[in-house]
């Protein structure tokens, strides 16, 4: 058992720039052995691993929006899991506050750190149970985890954590089930869920992304508010570009387990350094109509992610990457700096050059529709 | 694959009239002794060829709309007024065997959840095969060639139309709902949030097939989303639904540039966009009404930040602008000049 996170001493003799970050990452790994089935065993065949996360290193600071953009497959839940304790790593460093909580695990040793770090899961329909009332819901981290000596002082921390996340008057949704609420108040719970144990660091996985728009922008609205008032730092994990554009400081865009690009959001969506990245931007769709925008350029990748149990040698976007040349096929790129904190895993970046203009694709070139299906692989 | 302007007409058709015209739609579900309006008088037109987004949040009508058109409504609810009329022949209260000759031979409709509609155990090329058989009387090997043709049209080789659905991508198993769609060359493409589930790249990809089979066959779709960004890349047209009702429908053009309804102007203003000032995001505070109890006037005056008297006693007539926009708010009457009506900033409000 390692020290117990927050503990002073147990921060001297950090590196001062890493001073107000409140997660590190380093190396990060998961790796999910895969079964072989029944025949598989037989011939010989089958098993293996799946590289969710496959050597990540990352860094929130305290009062940050980070975005962690990807898609599916990309590894963005398994490493917001891994912050919150509830996937194991299988290699790699966690560090909160700048202590090593890799080996921390258990019911008991884990009762400090979730009081840091939470999480807020995507669907309110499946977060919140049809049969617990609105106030037993969010007070029930707080006995679990022995916090509030007296059932005042716990009904006090509820009633603040619900007026916090918007719910107002707090008593009248405490005595509400998750039946009577609209989509939008029942995120509203489940942050406030997360709030009452007045965290330093909340992973948000997909938190909006079962709202509709309108309901959307209020509760990101809310994030930021309680980023503002309680300086909280957000992991904003999303599949979604351009809600990463609104809601983030900084965006680490995800490709098979790898960090592909990472710099403000400034940075990444004006100026990319990585051909995955240029190609998400362009396809992006966004409310502009045509004429306004100019005819669309979009860089349509070929084919689809490949299985991340069958990762492709050198680069692991050079099997789609309209840019690849020899050495993508052989060698990984390691993240290369761009300049300002931006950084770009892709041989193109390196020593900082900016990023050669990407072939653009028009939806009524027919021949495309056809030489790209004959280049994706089975499934 | 016929193009659709050459395909011959159904018998009764008049061939002066437009493809598809609905007019006074109402489609009520029942929940228990209750009625719900979920569909409450909307009425649009489709011109061969043409695009047409129909867009909403959830709980709008949109997909009841799309489902009343292929009289593919679940048990509790019907069609109780109005005309949907394919080249002038009206499909509404129709049985359901005086659909069948339209439903996918006329109107084909691909729905979003690729793995609920396709057939676990049957291979692709077998599914798509079988209403070809069925319905256009034509023997096995011809329709297992004219499956391979279909799946080609749609990006996946002829040797995967053995494959099972499971052993397909979320990506290829959209694909094969449109090659299923396109089986019997209908006239029309109903999607139903066809790339809701799909990640942005494969969303592309099938955006991109649907323009070309659009422009290569001819087809008119009706594109049905959530995502306001999707019809604007995609369509000519779009119409906004809110509660059952039409708020606002004109070009892609003109109602992205110049939005009326002050529902569209704010949910315009609420999508998240690449290409402008982040956090400039605008709220729409409340939530729509419940559609067993719709308030009287307006729909959307009890969320309307510039809701008049009027607003909450009369339901707003649809009114032509100039420029085509048709749009139901009581700040734009008849012979009005169409000027947007500006709105408050927003975000002080209330939570919702």
């Amino acid at each position: 058992m390692s020290a117990p996170p927050g503990n002073p001493a147990a921060r001297e003799g950090r590196d001062p720039a890493a001073r107000d970050e409140v997660i590190r990452l380093e190396g990060l790994q998961v790796h999910f052995p895969v079964r072989a089935a029944w025949g598989e065993r037989l011939s010989g065949h089958g098993g293996g691993v799946v590289r969710a996360v496959d050597g990540v290193d990352l860094a929130i600071r305290a009062g940050e929006v980070l975005a962690l953009v990807g898609e599916s497959g990309s590894g963005k839940t398994t490493i917001g899991r891994v912050i919150v304790k509830l996937t194991r790593q299988t290699a790699g460093r966690i560090l909160l506050d700048g202590v090593d909580v890799s080996r921390l695990w258990g019911v008991k040793a884990l009762r400090a750190y979730r009081r840091r770090v939470q999480i807020v899961f995507q669907d309110p329909y499946e977060t919140l149970n049809p049969r617990q009332s609105i106030f037993d819901f969010v007070a029930e981290p707080l006995l679990v985890n022995h916090i509030g000596a007296t059932p005042e002082e716990r009904r006090a921390r509820v009633l603040a954590a619900l007026e916090a996340a918007g719910l107002r008057p707090p008593e009248e949704f405490a005595a509400r089930f998750p039946h009577e609420l609209s989509g939008g108040q029942r995120q509203r719970v489940v942050i406030a869920g997360a709030l009452v144990m007045e965290p330093h660091v909340v992973v948000a996985d997909e938190p909006v992304s079962m709202l509709d728009v309108s309901i959307r922008t209020e509760l990101l609205r809310l994030m930021l508010d309680l980023r503002a008032e309680r300086n909280l730092a957000y992991l904003f994990i999303t599949h979604d570009l351009s809600l990463a554009w609104v809601i983030a400081d900084r965006i680490a865009v995800l490709y098979l387990g790898r960090v592909m690009e990472i710099g403000t959001a400034e940075q990444v969506i004006r100026s990319p350094h990585h051909p995955y990245t240029a190609a998400l931007v362009s396809v992006s769709p966004t409310p502009d109509p045509p004429e306004e925008a100019g005819a669309p350029v979009r860089t349509i990748l070929v084919g689809e992610t490949p299985d991340a149990a069958s990762i492709p040698a050198g680069c692991r976007f050079h099997p789609r990457c309209p840019l690849a040349f020899d050495r993508c096929r052989t060698e990984a790129p390691p993240l290369f700096d761009v300049g300002g904190g931006q950084a770009a895993a892709c041989w193109l970046a390196e020593g900082g050059r900016s990023l050669p203009v990407l072939p653009t694709s028009s939806p009524l070139d027919a021949a495309g529709g056809a030489s790209e299906a004959g280049k994706v692989p089975g499934t | 694959m016929t193009p659709a302007a050459e395909r011959p007409l159904p018998r009764q058709a008049d061939p002066a009239a437009p493809l598809l015209e609905v007019e006074g739609l109402r489609t009520h579900f029942r929940l228990g002794t209750e009625t719900v309006h979920a569909v409450d008088g909307i009425s649009f037109r489709l011109e061969r060829g043409e695009a047409l987004g129909i867009a909403g949040e959830s709980g709008c009508g949109k997909t009841t709309t799309a489902l009343s058109l292929v009289g593919l409504l679940p048990a509790n609810a019907t069609v109780v007024e109005g005309s949907i009329k394919l080249y002038g022949i009206d499909l509404a209260g129709r049985t359901e065997n005086g659909l069948r000759r339209y439903r996918w031979r006329e109107i084909a409709i691909v729905f979003q959840g690729a793995m609920n509609a396709l057939n676990p155990v049957i291979r692709i090329r077998d599914q798509i095969a079988e209403p070809i058989i069925q319905r256009l009387e034509i023997d096995e090997k011809a329709a297992l060639q004219k499956a391979g043709d279909l799946l080609e049209l749609v990006g996946i080789p002829r040797s995967r139309g053995r494959a099972y659905p499971h052993e397909l991508s979320g990506g290829m198993r959209q694909r094969a709902m449109i090659a299923m769609a396109l089986a019997c060359d209908p006239a029309i493409v109903i999607g139903d949030e066809p790339t809701t589930a799909l990640d942005v790249m494969i969303q592309a990809q099938i955006l991109e097939l649907l323009e070309r089979l659009r422009a290569q066959l001819g087809l008119s779709l009706i594109l049905i989303t959530h995502d306001l960004s999707v019809i604007a890349e995609t369509c000519d047209r779009v119409m906004i639904m809110y509660a059952g009702r039409v708020a606002e429908e004109g070009l892609v053009a003109e109602v992205f540039t110049r939005p009326r309804h002050p529902y569209t102007q704010r949910l315009l203003g609420a999508i998240p966009n690449l290409h402008v000032d982040r956090r400039a995001l605008e709220t729409i505070p409340g939530a729509p009404p419940d559609l067993r109890h719709p308030p009287p006037g307006c729909r959307f005056a009890p969320r309307c930040p510039v809701a008049m008297d009027v607003c909450t006693s009369v339901v707003p007539p649809e009114v032509t602008l100039p420029g085509g926009v048709r749009v139901a708010c009581h700040h734009y009457p008849q012979g009005s000049d169409g000027r947007p009506i500006a709105l408050p900033p927003s975000g002080q409000e209330a939570a919702t």
